[in-house]
């Protein structure tokens, strides 16, 4: 069981590095880092639709393609596509762009710990910047679960010598723990939009982990604030 | 979340000073980047909170461009039909440039414009559910400044570009004037048009425009003295 | 995303000022936009940007059969990724790179095998074109040769039966690939079949459609050729282009050799910072201006917070269902928008917020009064 005295080490994030607008011809774009984790997302849109069966007369269609850092796109990223497509759908105000696509590319770059959650929280950069209207943030937090139960907020689990294979999935490199989290909140009412969960736990230790997320989300939050009023200040 | 005029706003963000004005009866109007939802105000882009009178907007950053009613835009023509041209203007739909909406056009005279052309037109019909429509007279039935753009330079760059050299305390183009003659159109779309009597002076032109976009307003002199000392040859 | 047509405009100016020597951003003919190479964590994952063409290229490597053509050789594949739908072009820069850096036979596949005609290694190259302002060959070629050599591969041992182990990097260090040579790309756009321009920009390839793209060594060798377009060229323009190039590459491979070591030296140190580092750099050596970087770093470390026991026990989460709330929206959004433009009509000066700042001045006020400057 988790103990909350404890607490003050575990809600260490990894220092995130984001840099807005990279790329000169996408809508929005950004590169970002968190810890050993890293991606660049562009965002393109609204544009005309490509597909004609993906017309929507009432909102925007959302396209989201995500490539991993090396080897072919299969099961693993249509399924993340899936769930980042749903997450910006609920953020993002589609019904005001009727008739038109919102693309948003990811390319991981370092696949570290929580790559998942630094993915989503580089769409979430990657969407203001490109000026698409919005009906709230969204911050994504990872959480692993130990062997002896302990929760560790964002673990940094990267050796530096791992070698790269084309197909071997990361099976391995999660395996050393329990169950790993990622919790998506939006910064409204602070509430989940989306939970993404592998392994076994109790109950109550998803709830102790859906706290200490919550708790952590505010720093990204607090992070994308910053980031808007730096930006601000330059253009 | 408290939001002051003058503060970056997030997405969501209530802005309380529009929602007590409006109390008071008074009339508010929402721009860019605001929206009314549950009777109070709310933000949906991330940026400077601004206020002119009555008015609040959300100063963002932007490089696509959303046609609006009154807008000059720069257009690209695509391609021609038998009644009307389809326009590039950076959106994801065509616009539609009639042939009658130019100055004395009639059925038989049609206005000798040809895939590829520049035009300098004003949106007339900005609809989410419709394709734009531009015209290039204004309402007495004279092309003004409206028309076709021959030779010279286009290039795009991102709205707050040509939002920020428009502004009235941006003093960069009356500077530049004094330093070399040019023609310039600033188009809301993110397209700039310049054109000057040597190739060598548009391409830096171009160069000093590009470079405004991160120069504050009181270094825009320090631009220009660049400009001036490069366009007259002497590189330092 | 489909770019809007090339205007009359921009190709009569770019032609013209080709002309005269001149370059739309200001570059001489035969002078090339800035480089920069950042290595990620992970060995093999490499950015490389040309001003503002951006390239990402990642290597890995597994177990396969080789080709019972070439049983003692490994083999390698190469994959290109443009944005979306662009198919063609993908295919036009794969097929350059696999000419120049399969065909060069710059890698030594012989070092790959494990056991012969049963187990070989096979290197895969992902590129993945993030931005394109032009030039994307040199830049993609750039980042797989840098990529190739940084990459680390497992070691492996054949136990004389056909069986072999692959050991973990904490068993045995990894080990690099070996190339024989780094092959670059040089490419230049032709105009008008006599001038040659270094690395031509996204305008000046849409400009003119014939590039001459030359594939050379660090030993002034040229791995392959490759002339597209129509255009009408002599032997002594190929000649004078490949003695530029030859040039180029010996620079470009120097540059690939010493952020290598750079790298070396701070994995040693153990401060490799990955693509972090890249985030204060990438635009600075930019010959454009659009240095609108903003790096900012969150460091949490020193402040976590005690109270969490006082945060909500019961915490009840919801979904959003995207689509019931979309259509709430809609309706609310019809009535805004008609609210808002029955106040646009009204009141006439005001318009919609920021669209007054933006309105359009039109500076042919400039025009009226040009003054009569003669310029030098």
């Amino acid at each position: 069981m988790l103990k909350m005295e404890a607490d003050k080490e575990i809600l260490n994030l990894k220092p995130i590095t984001a840099e807005m607008n990279i790329l000169s011809r996408s809508d929005g774009s950004v590169i970002i880092t968190q810890g050993d984790s890293s991606c660049i997302v562009n965002v393109n849109g609204p544009t005309e639709v490509v597909s004609m069966a993906n017309m929507d007369m009432n909102k925007a269609y959302m396209e989201v393609s995500y490539r991993p850092r090396c080897g072919i796109p299969g099961v693993n990223e249509r399924y993340k596509e899936k769930i980042i497509k749903n997450i910006c759908e609920t953020v993002i105000l589609t019904a005001l762009y009727p008739k038109s696509q919102i693309n948003i590319q990811i390319q991981e770059m370092d696949d570290g710990s929580g790559i998942f959650a630094c993915v989503i929280n580089a769409c979430n950069v990657a969407l203001l910047n490109s000026g698409i209207e919005m009906r709230s943030t969204m911050a994504a937090v990872h959480c692993v679960l130990d062997d002896k139960d302990n929760l560790i907020i964002d673990p940094i689990d990267y050796s530096d010598d791992t070698p790269t294979f084309s197909r071997i999935q990361k099976a391995v490199r999660n395996s050393k723990y329990k169950a790993d989290f990622t919790f998506v909140f939006e910064s409204l009412k602070e509430s989940v939009i989306s939970v993404n969960t592998n392994g076994n736990f109790t109950i109550h230790q998803y709830n102790n982990a859906q706290k200490l997320c919550k708790e952590a989300s505010k720093k990204i939050f607090e992070f994308y604030c910053d980031l808007a009023r730096k930006y601000a200040n330059v253009i | 979340m408290e939001c002051k005029v003058g503060d970056v706003v997030m997405p969501g963000n209530i802005i309380q000073e529009a929602d007590a004005l409006a109390k008071e009866s008074k009339k508010v109007v929402l721009g860019n980047g605001l929206r009314l939802e549950n009777d109070s105000a709310v933000s949906s882009k991330s940026g400077l909170l601004c206020k002119r009178k009555n008015i609040f907007y959300v100063d963002s950053y932007q490089k696509k461009y959303i046609p609006a009613k009154n807008d000059n835009v720069i257009g690209i023509v695509q391609s021609k039909t038998l009644e009307f041209f389809w326009v590039d203007i950076s959106y994801s739909e065509l616009a539609i440039l009639p042939y009658l909406a130019f100055e004395g056009a009639t059925k038989k005279n049609r206005p000798e414009i040809n895939v590829g052309d520049l035009v300098y037109a004003k949106v007339v019909l900005a609809n989410p559910d419709l394709e734009a429509e531009l015209v290039c007279v204004d309402s007495t039935g004279k092309k003004g400044k409206l028309g076709e753009l021959k030779d010279g330079l286009m290039f795009s760059c991102s709205i707050n570009l040509v939002r920020k050299i428009l502004n009235e305390k941006c003093n960069l183009l009356h500077l530049l004037s004094k330093e070399c003659p040019y023609e310039l159109v600033a188009a809301i779309n993110g397209r700039i048009w310049i054109n000057t009597k040597s190739l060598r002076a548009t391409i830096l032109l171009r160069d000093t425009i590009l470079e405004a976009e991160h120069t504050a307003y009181n270094q825009m002199k320090d631009l220009v003295d660049r400009f001036a000392t490069e366009l007259t040859g002497i590189k330092i | 995303m489909k770019d809007p047509i090339l205007s009359n405009n921009e190709r009569a100016f770019v032609e013209k000022a080709i002309a005269e020597k001149l370059r739309i951003d200001k570059r001489g003919l035969n002078e090339f936009r800035n480089l920069a190479i950042f290595y990620g964590k992970n060995y093999g994952s490499v950015i490389a940007s040309l001003g503002e063409t951006k390239v990402f290229a990642s290597v890995s490597c597994e177990v396969s059969t080789p080709k019972t053509t070439r049983p003692n050789e490994g083999t390698i594949f190469i994959n290109v990724e443009m944005g979306s739908q662009q198919n063609e072009p993908c295919i036009v820069v794969t097929r350059i790179l696999e000419r120049t850096i399969r065909e060069s036979n710059c890698i030594d596949l012989e070092s790959l095998c494990i056991v012969a005609e049963e187990k070989v290694w096979n290197l895969r190259v992902d590129i993945s074109i993030l931005n394109n302002e032009g030039n994307v060959i040199d830049c993609a070629c750039i980042a797989a040769v840098s990529a190739l050599a940084h990459f680390r591969r497992p070691d492996c041992t054949a136990s004389g039966d056909g069986e072999f182990t692959i050991h973990k990097s904490a068993e045995k260090d990894l080990i690099p690939i070996v190339l024989h040579h780094y092959p670059i790309c040089v490419n230049y756009a032709l105009f008008e079949g006599k001038t040659p321009i270094a690395d031509p920009t996204i305008l000046e390839e849409r400009v003119t459609n014939a590039s001459l793209i030359l594939a050379v060594n660090a030993y002034k060798e040229l791995c392959s050729i490759h002339l597209t377009g129509v255009s009408l060229t002599s032997p002594y323009l190929i000649q004078k282009c490949s003695d530029m190039a030859a040039e180029r590459a010996k620079h470009i491979v120097e540059y690939i050799k010493d952020a290598l070591e750079q790298d070396r030296i701070d994995r040693e140190n153990g401060q490799a910072k990955g693509f972090s580092q890249s985030i204060k750099l990438t635009n600075i050596p930019s010959n454009f201006t659009d240095t609108q970087e903003i790096d900012q770093v969150m460091d949490t470390e020193n402040d976590g917070s005690g109270e969490l026991e006082e945060v909500m026990a019961d915490e009840s989460f919801e979904k959003i269902d995207s689509d019931t709330v979309a259509s709430t929206w809609t309706k609310e959004e019809s009535d805004e928008s008609s609210d808002s433009d029955v106040q646009v009509i009204e009141e006439s000066p005001k318009k919609k917020g920021i669209i007054n700042v933006m309105e359009i001045v039109d500076t042919s006020s400039d025009d009226e009064e040009k003054e009569t400057i003669v310029l030098n």
